[in-house]
């Protein structure tokens, strides 16, 4: 339910990190390159450029998605309505109990602990699932022509569990929502 | 082995958009995941360099935006009516080659201005704007609502990266047939099922020839009925194709491949031999029975029995094989006991069973039961015509080799006076015309009009409109018996079945008719001069001159040519043959066209 909610920068972060990186970019290359290593698809260019270069990305990237869910309970917490009116308008007693009365339901409404655990255990399964992958291109910039099935199921494992945790983290809310 | 690839069109404003001087890397990533292979023609080939070795599909790319090629600076918007406009191209064309197979439909687009942080990110990606982002204005179910409007029969599937839960319920309202994430081990394998299952696509093995759409929607009618064992009713005139349908159908189940395929036509059975036929009998059960026989039944055990002309069948027979149906057991004639099967019977028939089974000649209760998986209807020929051209061509060669005769090529008129019949024999009639004319002139390169044999004419009994098909009605009295017998006919007549299921046709039938109208009056207005020695058609005077309204402006005329293509989306044909209502479409549409797109 979109509600009357805000479009926060939180929302827009995850779109591009999530929806346009994540799942849109490499996602899809990583597919595509499981195609190359069972022998489906032939394109020397990809190879010359992802191994060495979007391959490496993740590092870097997944502490943006880490970021971003580590984030998310301060950024899209309905407790941010109050530094807006009308909530800015509470007179002090009411401010005393009344954020963290929502914030409360709020975590139990939308079961944020529970939906930030699952990303960052998908996180995890998706490093660890990376590093497995690196081990075939020991080098900084090396460019495997290996075919072997072993590639296959590390570049699969690595995808599907990329696949998961964009799955964990489309789940979080779009918007601020009231509770 | 596989005729063609299935063509798609994929609008997608990442995906479609184009990058001058280098290639879409996350479109060819797409064709490498989903196994396509791009034929969008911007890149210098298969997305530049990339070769898949055993593709799905052949793959076309849409941005659904403008410009498609955006640079720093640019504001990019969605563009509905340019979208609409190559979505059309593909599915309002007679040539089966180009038509799109299936369209898949991004949801979310972004707009706004390129700027250098969203080209880093993403080179032609605009910032986007918090409305893109917003499910209840996703422009992806603005352009869904729109195709499915102007073209119900039009396959359309989500392809998109959003969550599949947050848009379900408004993507199936709009039409779409289906959700394939964008990413996703299983998304490849669902987007084969999906083209298997809802695309339009010919017989690959090529024994059901054409490409025409009335075809096409039979053959997907059976590739869905395929999916289960229940019972399959096809309907269809003499010599449409019945049985080779049921073939297909038997042939696309999982699993039934070298299971029998049993066929029986009712209507060529001894009426006193149908039970022994079907159940089987026991020595002696009659006279002349001197040895146990298998019944079709039991021959078909596992498999299907195709049921030709049902209609036939006796009321004994229909009641035994209702029994036979609703137990799984066969007793033979004479016989005490039993045996247990599982028969998928593929029933046929050309009668008007339903409306027999509402006056209580065949039993209700059977017809149900033989229809319980769905009822597909083959077109008769006369509503193919764009076929007939590749029908004529095997039914030729057929005949050269059966008759020995040298190898010819078909005469353009040859192929429009064929066009030009309305073939009440259907398919078979059209075969057996192009064998005796093989047969008669085995010694010719060309295949003349004046080859073929004399054409005759349907019956009185068939209707005038079916006649009116095949061009000459306004040579039996002009246009006022037509209107007479139009405005006269009385639907509250016919029985309840029969109305079942017409509105397609009689809308595709009233489109043609206004077609093939507007022709005429067209072919009135085409004025040769100096300047235009080969003709030069004036389409507004022909509109004034079909309207009868001397006032009428000039772009009321070229609405009116787009209104009356669009009456019905299964009667471009009619269009597409006629060289000058294409004009006159063309000539309509660019008009209409913003001058500044593309």
């Amino acid at each position: 339910m979109v509600g009357d909610g805000i479009y926060p920068a939180w929302q827009r972060e995850r779109s591009g990190v999530n929806h346009d990186w994540l799942q849109n970019q490499f996602i899809l290359a990583l597919g595509k390159w499981e195609n190359i290593c069972n022998g489906d698809v032939e394109d020397e260019r990809f190879e010359a450029a992802f191994v060495p270069g979007g391959l490496r990305d993740w590092p870097q990237r997944r502490e943006d998605l880490s970021g971003l869910i580590d984030r998310f309970e301060r950024e899209m917490s309905p407790i941010r309505l109050f530094a807006d009116p009308p909530l800015s308008h509470c007179d002090t007693k009411t401010r005393a109990w009344l954020p963290d009365l929502i914030h409360s339901l709020w975590l139990e409404r939308y079961r944020v602990k529970e939906l930030v655990f699952a990303a960052r255990e998908a996180i995890e399964s998706a490093d660890r699932a990376f590093f497995a992958l690196k081990r075939f291109f020991p080098r900084e910039g090396s460019n495997s022509r290996d075919r072997s099935s072993d590639l296959a199921r590390a570049v699969a494992e690595f995808r599907t569990r990329c696949e998961q945790l964009a799955r964990c983290i489309s789940k979080f809310p779009s918007e601020i929502r009231v509770v | 082995m596989s005729e063609r690839l299935p063509r798609l069109l994929v609008v997608d404003d990442l995906f479609g958009r184009r990058l001058p001087g280098g290639r879409n890397e996350d479109r060819a990533n797409l064709c490498g995941q989903f196994l396509l292979r791009d034929v969008t023609g911007d890149e210098g080939g298969e997305s530049g360099g990339q070769r898949v070795r055993h593709p799905t599909a052949e793959v076309m790319f849409a941005r659904g935006q403008t410009p498609i090629a955006a640079s720093v600076g640019d504001v990019v918007e969605n563009d509905l009516e340019g979208s609409l406009g190559v979505i059309g191209d593909g599915w309002e064309t007679s040539d089966s080659a180009r038509r799109w197979a299936l369209v898949l439909l991004d949801l979310c687009f972004y707009t706004g201005r390129v700027t250098p942080a969203s080209d880093a990110r993403c080179p032609g990606m605009p910032e986007g704007r918090p409305q893109d982002d917003d499910p209840r204005a996703y422009f992806g179910l603005t352009l869904l609502r729109q195709v499915h409007a102007r073209w119900p029969t039009l396959p359309v599937v989500i392809l998109s990266s959003k969550e599949r839960e947050e848009v379900s319920r408004e993507f199936a309202a709009a039409g779409a047939l289906g959700f394939v994430p964008r990413s996703g081990a299983e998304s490849p394998k669902r987007l084969r099922e999906y083209i298997w299952r809802h695309g339009l696509i010919p017989d690959g093995d090529g024994e059901i020839l054409g490409g025409s759409l009335p075809v096409l929607l039979a053959l997907r009618d059976a590739r869905r009925a395929a999916t289960s064992n229940r019972h399959v009713l096809v309907r269809g005139e003499r010599g449409s194709g019945k049985e080779l349908l049921a073939r297909y159908l038997h042939q696309q189940s999982a699993g039934k491949g070298g299971r029998p395929f049993v066929v029986v036509n009712a209507a060529t059975l001894n009426p006193n031999l149908f039970a022994s036929e079907l159940f089987g009998h026991v020595r002696g059960a009659f006279t002349g029975a001197d040895s146990d026989r298998t019944g079709c039944l039991v021959e078909a055990d596992g498999g299907d029995l195709f049921l030709d002309e049902i209609g036939s069948l006796p009321p004994d027979v229909q009641s035994g094989l209702l029994r036979a149906l609703d137990s799984g057991e066969v007793t033979p004639v004479g016989g005490r006991s039993g045996r247990t099967v599982t028969v998928r019977v593929l029933s046929a028939t050309n009668e008007p069973v339903e409306a027999r089974a509402e006056r209580g000649s065949f039993r209700a209760d059977l017809l149900d039961r033989l229809r319980e998986g769905g009822t597909i209807t083959l077109p008769p020929l006369r509503e193919r015509f764009s076929d007939i051209p590749r029908l004529a061509e095997r039914f030729v060669r057929d005949a050269e080799r059966a008759c020995g005769g040298m190898e010819r090529e078909i005469s353009p008129e040859a192929l429009d006076r064929l066009q030009a019949h309305p073939w009440p024999g259907n398919v078979r009639q059209l075969r057996t015309c192009l064998f005796e004319a093989v047969r008669n002139h085995a010694d010719v390169e060309h295949l003349m009009a004046g080859h073929l044999p004399r054409l005759e004419e349907p019956p009185r009994g068939e209707s005038a409109l079916l006649r009116a098909t095949a061009g000459g009605a306004a040579d039996r009295g002009g246009l006022e018996p037509l209107i007479d017998a139009l405005s006269r006919f009385n639907f509250g007549d016919l029985e309840p079945q029969e109305l079942m299921g017409q509105l397609p046709r009689l809308e595709k039938t009233y489109a043609d008719l206004m077609a093939r109208y507007l022709g005429a009056a067209l072919r009135t207005q085409v004025r040769h001069t100096q300047d235009a020695p080969e003709g030069k058609l004036l389409i507004h005077p022909a509109l004034v001159l079909a309207t009868g309204a001397s006032s009428l402006a000039a772009t009321k005329a070229y609405d009116l040519i787009i209104k009356l293509r669009h009456l019905s989306s299964d009667a471009v044909g009619a269009w597409d043959r006629d060289p000058l209502l294409r004009a006159a479409y063309e000539k309509a549409m660019e008009r209409r066209r913003p001058k500044a797109r593309r």
